[in-house]
């Protein structure tokens, strides 16, 4: 396997704030991985660092170039959507299609029309016109037509309404994603998305709280839920987190065999949504 | 996830772009980022086109009287060279206007140009395409002081052409006299070529103008035109009121005027009065013998254009620079 970012010790600093704090992860080509964190965590900085969009200290590979120097050669092979809602409002969809089909060597339009043709959207329509949800299917039809070997999405479905999201998710898995490409994504619903990642990053307070594949997740950390006499007991193997349910605990336990847990109680997987739970709980404390 | 070291060799190769055949590389990409700005900025183009517009309408329902000297136009005695010199009076006059309302949406451009997608956050789309900042900035440089100057000197002439036959037009149909009506394709060609050089001339020396805009617009958080505007007007009051002094504005009306001094040769000039002995005021030199005294060889060589360029280069330089991380949304 092949590195498509490697970042050690990346850190930036806002003033005295530390956005990013030393930093170390590495992504895998052909990987769609989830970075996950609460608002202000750095996700959207370190983003920002891996497409050259923000200054920073430390060590940053993107697709073995240096964001910094050589942004301009990167976004050849990158693509990014910062946000919904970025296209300009005074474009129209045909004008869109014409302006990437000029400046991106890589953009294939009959893709991208394909893609249109499914939707409600008109090529004569101005991006002010259109609703969210449609700006940002215009924006996928863009993003799928484009080649890229990266492509970075920065909470790519806020705003949108379930169907739209869904839709969003679908496409990008059956008629985007493949063996050659790399998917990075943050997102704040992450019950939604968490089948489609194959690797997680939790990022909290400017540091990596948890960076794993999705399949050893199961074997690194263990959700049980032990009735509350049998608490005291479960509590000696120091669960990094608990919390009751319906009258029960559910506590969450990291390199733990399943033999020693399976004892007290009912065991399982944690869902990434609950363990990212349970990681911000514990370090903010 | 694994700590997978690889070579830098090893991840260099698959930034090496695939086939980019069909792409017709940076001409291709300017030619792209040019139209996009009159996609943007419609009044680039509507402007100066309305305008024209505007003075071939007026041409058309011109009507009334027009008097010389207490007498109307038609039993003036008009000598051909007189008539001419207004056609080329005319010619001027509709190039002026049309440069006024271009120095508007021009400079409206570049104040907005570099500050809107900031606004509109779509400096994220952009952003999001192979496209660097000097190239971003280069094409709106294009725009401003190639691509809108020359449309600019081609739609005066053309209108001026639309003009003088609607004028011919109205002298056939016996609404103006004939012999005031005049057209010199040798004369034309020549005056269109010096407003041409003219325009040359005023793009150079209005070029840290044109720099020091892009600045604000890259630099301004919020209400760019108020920066833009603000801070010549305020800094000379400030100067004035706090020094008692006006080498600001001394300057300033310096860098706007300074160059047309030397190519008028400082005001030595014979346009209207010319070698006036006769019995009318309405008295004109040969053209020919007017535009030879304009000195473009020592305005284009004058030391301050080439210094303001070097200012400019170095506005346009750090505005280039600011965009690269400029992030304030």
């Amino acid at each position: 396997m092949t590195a498509v970012i490697e970042a050690r010790g990346l850190t930036k600093s806002f003033g005295a704030q530390r956005a990013l704090d030393g930093v170390n992860f590495t992504v895998q080509a052909g990987r769609i991985v989830g970075v996950i964190g609460p608002n202000g965590a750095g996700k959207t900085t370190a983003l920002k660092a891996i497409l050259g969009l923000t200054s920073f200290t430390g060590e940053l590979r993107v697709m073995g170039l240096d964001p910094r120097l050589q942004r301009d050669a990167l976004m050849r092979d990158v693509c990014f959507m910062a946000d919904v809602a970025v296209l300009p409002r005074w474009m129209k969809v045909s004008q869109a299609l014409e302006y990437v089909e000029g400046v991106h060597p890589r953009f294939e339009r009959s893709v991208a029309e394909g893609f249109l043709k499914k939707t409600d959207i008109h090529m004569s329509s101005r991006v002010g016109q259109l609703s969210k949800g449609m700006v940002t299917q215009l924006h996928l039809a863009l993003i799928l037509a484009i080649d890229a070997r990266l492509l970075v999405l920065d909470e790519p479905t806020l705003g949108l309404d379930l169907l739209y999201r869904r839709k969003f998710y679908d496409t990008l898995l059956n008629d985007y994603f493949d063996k050659q490409r790399t998917i990075v994504l943050t997102t704040h619903q992450v019950e939604e998305v968490e089948n489609l990642f194959t690797d997680v990053i939790f990022i909290n307070h400017g540091q990596v709280a948890l960076d794993s594949p999705v399949e050893e997740i199961g074997s690194r950390y263990q959700q049980l839920i032990v009735s509350a006499e049998q608490a005291g007991a479960a509590r000696s193997l120091k669960p990094f987190y608990e919390h009751k349910v319906f009258g029960r605990v559910a506590m969450f336990f990291e390199g733990r065999s399943a033999a020693e847990l399976s004892a007290l109680g009912e065991l399982r997987t944690p869902s990434i949504a609950d363990l990212f739970v349970a990681k911000m709980q514990r370090v903010t404390p | 996830m694994s700590t997978n070291m690889t070579t830098p060799a090893g991840t260099a190769g698959m930034a090496v772009p695939a086939s980019s055949v069909a792409h017709g590389g940076l001409q291709q990409t300017l030619v792209t980022l040019v139209r996009r700005e009159f996609w943007e900025h419609r009044a680039l183009w509507i402007a100066p086109l309305a305008t024209a517009a505007l003075l071939v309408v007026c041409a058309l329902f011109a009507h009334g009287n027009i008097q010389v000297d207490g007498t109307d136009v038609g039993d003036h005695p008009f000598s051909a060279r007189q008539a001419l010199a207004v056609s080329t009076i005319a010619q001027g006059v509709l190039w002026m206007t049309l440069n006024l309302v271009m120095a508007f949406v021009v400079s409206f451009y570049l104040i907005d140009c570099l500050y809107a997608e900031r606004r509109d956050r779509s400096i994220y789309f952009w952003k999001s395409l192979p496209v660097s900042d000097g190239l971003t900035v280069a094409s709106k440089l294009v725009v401003a002081m190639v691509v809108v100057p020359l449309g600019v000197w081609v739609l005066a002439g053309v209108t001026h052409i639309a003009i003088s036959i609607v004028f011919a037009a109205h002298s056939a149909l016996g609404n103006l006299p004939s012999h005031v009506v005049a057209w010199n394709t040798l004369i034309w060609l020549r005056v269109e070529l010096l407003l041409l050089l003219g325009l040359i001339l005023g793009v150079l020396w209005n070029a840290p103008i044109s720099g020091y805009f892009l600045l604000v617009s890259v630099l301004a958080r919020r209400n760019a035109v108020m920066w833009a505007l603000g801070i010549p007007l305020l800094v000379p009051l400030l100067e004035r009121i706090v020094l008692g002094t006006h080498y600001i504005w001394a300057f300033m009306a310096y860098r706007i005027h300074g160059i047309w001094d030397v190519l008028a040769n400082h005001g030595d000039l014979n346009f209207i009065t010319g070698q006036a002995n006769s019995d009318s005021h309405f008295n004109v030199p040969p053209i020919d013998a007017l535009l030879g005294q304009l000195h473009f060889r020592a305005a284009f060589l004058a030391p301050d254009l080439w210094l303001g360029l070097i200012a400019a280069a170095a506005m346009i330089y750090a505005a280039t620079r600011i965009r690269r991380y400029r992030d304030d949304t």
